[in-house]
């Protein structure tokens, strides 16, 4: 459910996103490397990750950032744009890991044509460590987005 | 290792106000934006359906937001071994981890557009960390349009453990 099946005026400061997850695999790493034109080796490659110290390859921090903007975009509906996306990393995700992004509403406030929500955000894996996090939004929905539906 | 991590924030000092902009050298395409949303799951028509983007009110599909902010595309002369950018070899001193991202959107990027980032590094700083020393480095980047119209900006903040050497960033 996104806010185009809802009030606008009915958004407020505690809601809970609808989370996503994420189950992360190779392949989507590697993807995401040719996607964004970034080839580090620790992004897909287990012997250099080994031999860097690291247990296995490492998602790209900026791809959890991706899955984030997902979330907050999927609930602000086709309208909306992202104003600001802004996350700490704080732990490593690999392969075979399944995350789980949360978010909920923390500020509301109205210009002439916008709705503009921040939202606080966070990222877990499958042990409910925090992966990043503080993680925080900032979306503007107009309010025509609300008068055409 | 003390010695070994001076070393590490000495070079880092001296990449501080290093400022560089790189220029893409053809619009980003449509095609960029279906790689991005599928390597992320991401089934937004915006990104790849014209019709959905038009009824959104929309000129034309547009970027997944964060595609912006974390593409190489825009760095010339091709990959180091480490398969980074050469162009960033000289502001980069060791391994580094990702700490975070702080980005600021201010418009839409569409298929026709033609990106330029200047990037420049704002400020290093120290840390005792659990397994020893980190060493902090702040680069912003400013990413404009064929107009020369500010788009959005992307501050982010890497780490770097005392002992790392090579070249490889998360």
């Amino acid at each position: 459910m996104n806010v185009a099946t809802r009030s606008l005026q009915d958004i407020a400061v505690g809601d809970s996103l609808p989370t996503l997850e994420k189950k992360i695999y190779l392949p989507k790493m590697m993807a995401y490397a040719a996607a964004t034109w970034d080839f580090a080796r620790i992004h897909y490659d287990a012997a250099y990750s080994r031999s860097q110290g690291l247990p296995g390859p490492v998602v790209d921090g900026q791809m959890l950032g991706a899955f984030l903007a997902q979330m907050v975009q999927q609930w602000a509906g086709p309208r909306s744009f992202l104003q600001s996306l802004s996350f700490q990393n704080r732990g490593m995700v690999h392969p075979g890991d399944t995350l789980t992004c949360g978010g909920r509403v923390a500020n509301v406030q109205r210009d002439v044509e916008n709705l503009l929500v921040e939202c606080d955000l966070w990222l877990d894996n499958q042990k409910g460590e925090r992966v990043l996090g503080p993680a925080s939004a900032t979306v503007s929905i107009p309010f025509q987005a609300e008068a055409e539906e | 290792m003390r010695d070994e991590a001076e070393t590490l924030f000495q070079k880092l000092q001296r990449t501080v106000g290093h400022e560089e902009t790189f220029t893409d050298d053809k619009p980003i395409g449509r095609a960029a934006f279906r790689m991005y949303a599928d390597a992320v799951g991401d089934p937004n028509p915006l990104y790849t359906n014209l019709d959905a983007a038009r009824k959104a009110g929309l000129p034309d599909v547009m970027a997944p937001p964060t595609l912006l902010t974390d593409t190489f595309r825009i760095y010339p002369d091709g990959l180091n071994e480490s398969g980074l950018p050469s162009a960033l070899e000289q502001q980069s001193v060791g391994t580094p981890i990702r700490a975070g991202n702080s980005y600021r959107f201010f418009r839409r990027i569409h298929p026709s557009d033609v990106i330029a980032a200047t990037r420049k590094v704002t400020r290093v700083w120290q840390k005792q960390g659990r397994s020893g020393s980190l060493a902090f480095q702040e680069i912003e980047l400013s990413y404009r349009n064929q107009h020369s119209v500010l788009v959005a900006v992307n501050t982010e903040v890497v780490c770097y453990r005392e002992s790392a050497e090579g070249g490889d960033a998360s």
